[in-house]
């Protein structure tokens, strides 16, 4: 049984590329990739998909959600500068009920960050939503990254439910 | 006797009905008899006689000291002895004009007593007392507006010494604009009474005011014009002078005539900012002289002509002591009725050190893009070299690297690929060849791989394919080499592992056109950015108070990854956890890792340990915080210390890329510019880790300190503030 894996992240498909080729060449891994806010959220909202690991970027487009949309206008920041992946993690681990999120994904052990951001920059939030898995995005990394960072939050909820 | 005497004289006199008080008194004050009017203002009976003493009635009895030398001597005039005198009449007091003379006896010419009439002019003192004394300026004209009457208030509003100086005077004489008298007054005439109209008048020392005027018109029995009375007060004086004298930005007012545009009015700060020694200076200076200029003032008249104000235009000017500034001017232009220039008003702003700054941070990005572009360039030109040494490049000619472009180049290969991976599985797989556990196990990774090549256009993101292939060659190649020591054909594994390497060889040109694409790309990311940065003004981060241990911990976090990449670890010695300190906590915590970076990148590991070591150390010295960042490596040369250079943006010391390290330049000098702003101090000490050694010797270990100071807050601290 493959572990699942949600990735939101804009640069899936382009800078990113790489990262994802050691987990698929390992033979571990459903990888599902959504490249905006919107994506992420519809993801997130299927029953069926059973993600145990959601890796978010900070900064994502908004898609075709109006309600991203609002607030990508509202900041009035370019469509890199946005930072929606907080007002996802806050619509899927805060107002799940609301937006149609079933309950194994609105586990906030089973989330982490990969972003650009500094720490300092998001660590009011992330404690608000309990999020800890936390890795900024440097270019010291190599492409196995993501999957130690898959491979954290696994143990992570292991060491938790054990 | 001669009370008699008197009372025989003048009997009768009580009934007289004369509109004034007329009374008879002895010359001790007894009241010998008085008319009706008298008796009323002094509340005596009507009729009968009088049995009281005038005396009673004196507010001040002395008043009447010397009463009959005093009379002698106006009757030697042959005048009236008349006075003002205030009585208690029963508790009122009564303001009384009172004239006397005295009474002889017709046959003996004896002196008997006093004559007097009294009239009650207590409403008409009161009323001019009023006059006098209300805080707001009151006239009259008469028909030829020349004024008639002004009280105190209104001399003083004008800067005149007593009300009588103004007696006379034209009134058009006093306002700016002539024809907003005429103004005035028609309307005064069309209406019958102004209320609270503004207009500009001039003090006795030419200086300007606005008054609020409200006026009615006095008319004739014809009923023409007939002059007029009013009030006059300066417009909203204190408010007005106090927003003008304390506002933060210079204002002023120029009036324009003859070519010269003059300064009429302004504040503090505007004579602060144009280096005026005061405000007496500034006036009727010509305001000409303060632009940068005569093309520039040409320039900003002419725009200003052109479109009635100007908002926030950013003036070069230079000062009266002949420094040059920068100012934002909001202005704009005063016009008469035939739509004449005749001056203007605005405000100023000094944003000489704004523009420094900017011009400042202009150039510190010019030095980092440059530090940028030299990597650019070496990623660029060093792609170039491995290009070219690894032709034949299918991709030479393309211009549009899409995955796709690379997968066609890839596919016959990998048919290649597959048909002799097959051959080495058919090999692992007979059950007549002798097995290993270790074929065992890489013969499931080498079924896994075939599945990927075989189906990876089913299940792989086009985007991802290049990559993932490549990844699954790596892995191949991998278990080629693991398994080159079982029981396999040689040739197999050989064909195997170049068939492999020409993939990769495809592959990697592909990347490298790819990377060699994104360096064009960031070029022009750079270059809009530093667009972006020099049209804005950067804004002030708010301060807040954080503690040491906090702030080092934040630090250290901040670049945990990159110490762990490079194998570093931190010993912390912080002797003074609570001790606190007020600054922006994004710029303090970056300027603490980028020292802390630049500790980690030039670390060497010693010789007795398997990871670098570096040191953070805190301690309270003289109410400041010390904090030291020492690592051991990389010398710093001393003449690089000593010049500071080390702190200057973009410079890359010599020894910064030591063993292909890359020096960037930007650590040290953004950290001097934070330590800048918060009154810290931050130094560097570079000496050999060994004791004794010659310290110009740069092919030896040194410790390296740096050293940052930063005032403790005390949250009543003196000159302590919560604002950047």
């Amino acid at each position: 049984m493959k572990h699942k894996v949600l990735w939101i992240e804009d640069g899936a498909f382009a800078e990113m590329q790489n990262m994802s080729a050691p987990i698929y060449v390992s033979g571990k891994y459903d990888l599902v990739i959504a490249i905006d806010a919107t994506e992420g959220l519809q993801q997130l909202r299927q029953e069926a998909k059973q993600f145990e690991t959601i890796i978010v970027d900070i900064r994502l487009p908004p898609g075709t959600d109006p309600e991203f949309q609002k607030i990508y206008k509202d900041r009035n920041e370019s469509r890199t500068a946005s930072k929606l992946g907080l007002a996802l993690l806050k619509r899927v681990l805060k107002e799940g009920e609301r937006n149609k999120i079933p309950k194994h994904h609105r586990e906030a052990s089973k989330f982490g960050i990969f972003t650009v951001e500094g720490y300092t920059e998001l660590q009011a939030e992330l404690e608000d939503l309990e999020v800890k898995v936390y890795h900024q995005k440097m270019e010291l990394y190599d492409r196995s990254k993501l999957r130690d960072i898959i491979e954290e939050i696994r143990t992570q909820n292991l060491t938790t439910k054990r | 006797m001669s009370h008699e005497r008197l009372l025989e004289i003048t009997k009768g006199l009580s009934f007289l009905e004369l509109p004034i008080g007329v009374y008879v008194v002895t010359f001790d004050g007894r009241l010998v008899e008085a008319n009706i009017k008298a008796r009323e203002i002094l509340e005596l009976p009507l009729d009968g006689q009088i049995e009281d003493s005038i005396l009673r009635f004196y507010k001040e009895p002395s008043e009447r000291d010397g009463l009959p030398d005093k009379l002698r001597a106006e009757e030697a005039k042959g005048q009236y002895l008349v006075s003002q005198l205030t009585f208690n009449v029963n508790g009122k007091l009564l303001h009384i004009q009172d004239h006397a003379r005295s009474i002889k006896d017709p046959v003996t010419q004896e002196e008997l007593g006093f004559l007097c009439c009294m009239m009650d002019i207590t409403s008409e003192v009161r009323y001019r007392k009023m006059f006098n004394d209300l805080p707001v300026g009151v006239y009259g004209l008469d028909s030829d507006d020349k004024i008639e009457r002004v009280n105190e208030a209104f001399a003083e509003l004008f800067g005149y010494g007593n009300p009588e100086e103004l007696i006379g005077k034209q009134i058009q004489e006093f306002y700016v604009d002539p024809e907003e008298a005429q103004e005035f007054r028609e309307s005064l005439e069309e209406k019958g009474e102004l209320k609270d109209y503004i207009v500009q008048v001039r003090k006795k020392n030419k200086e300007r005011i606005y008054v609020r005027v409200s006026a009615i018109q006095l008319k004739s029995s014809e009923g023409k014009y007939n002059g007029r009375e009013g009030t006059v007060m300066e417009a909203d004086k204190e408010r007005y002078k106090r927003i003008l004298e304390v506002a933060p930005i210079g204002l002023f007012e120029v009036q324009s005539q003859d070519g010269e545009d003059r300064i009429v009015h302004c504040n503090d700060q505007f004579v602060t900012i144009n280096e005026f020694d005061n405000q007496e200076q500034a006036y009727h200076f010509d305001m000409k002289r303060l632009h940068a200029s005569l093309d520039d003032y040409n320039e900003f008249i002419k725009n200003l002509g052109i479109k009635g104000q100007l908002l926030d235009e950013e003036v070069r000017i230079k000062t009266l002591k002949d420094n040059e500034k920068v100012v934002r001017v909001s202005v704009r232009a005063l016009r008469d009725r035939n739509h004449q220039a005749i001056g203007r008003i605005g405000v100023v702003r000094d944003v000489t050190e704004l523009r420094h700054k900017v011009e400042e941070l202009t150039d510190d990005i010019g030095q980092v893009l440059h530090t940028y572009s030299s990597a650019l360039v070496d990623i660029k030109l060093s792609g170039d070299v491995l290009m070219d040494s690894m032709k034949p490049d299918p991709f030479e000619s393309i211009r549009d690297l899409l995955p796709e472009v690379a997968l066609k180049e890839l596919k016959e290969p990998l048919n290649q690929l597959v048909l002799v991976l097959n051959r080495l599985l058919g090999l692992t797989g007979s059950q007549e060849r002798e097995t290993t556990p270790l074929l065992i196990e890489k013969r499931d990774d080498l079924l896994r791989l075939k599945h990927m090549f075989d189906n990876y256009e089913k299940e792989i993101p086009l985007e991802h394919r290049p990559a993932v292939l490549r990844e699954a060659i790596f892995e191949l190649i991998t278990i080629c080499d693991e398994i080159r020591g079982e029981k396999l054909p040689r040739e197999l594994i050989r064909q195997i592992k170049t068939q492999g390497q020409e993939l990769l060889r495809i592959l990697n040109l592909f990347t490298l056109r790819k990377m060699r694409d994104l360096t064009y790309t960031m070029g022009h990311t750079v270059r809009a950015l530093r667009e972006f940065v020099i049209s804005g003004d950067r804004v002030k981060q708010t301060k807040s108070v954080q503690d040491i241990s906090t702030l080092i911990a934040l630090a250290i976090k901040n670049i945990g990854e990159f110490a762990h990449s490079r194998n570093v670890q931190f010993r912390r010695k912080v002797e003074c956890p609570d001790a606190v300190v007020n600054v922006v906590e994004r710029d303090m915590i970056r300027a603490l890792a980028n020292i802390l970076h630049n500790a980690i990148k030039y670390s060497w590991k010693r010789m007795d340990s398997t990871s670098s070591l570096v040191m953070v150390r805190a301690q309270l010295v003289n109410d400041r915080v010390r904090m030291e960042v020492e690592n051991y490596g990389v010398p710093i040369p001393k003449d690089e210390i000593k010049e500071g250079l080390i702190f200057e943006l973009g410079f890359r010391g010599r020894l910064s890329s030591d063993r292909g390290r890359m020096g960037t330049g930007v650590g040290l000098a953004d950290a001097l510019r934070v330590l800048n702003e918060h009154e810290g101090i931050i130094s560097v000490k570079s000496h050999p880790a060994v004791f004794g050694r010659k310290d110009d010797d740069y092919t030896q270990p040194f410790l390296t300190t740096v050293t940052l100071s930063l005032p403790v807050y005390h949250p009543q601290g003196k000159g302590v503030t919560n604002e950047a």
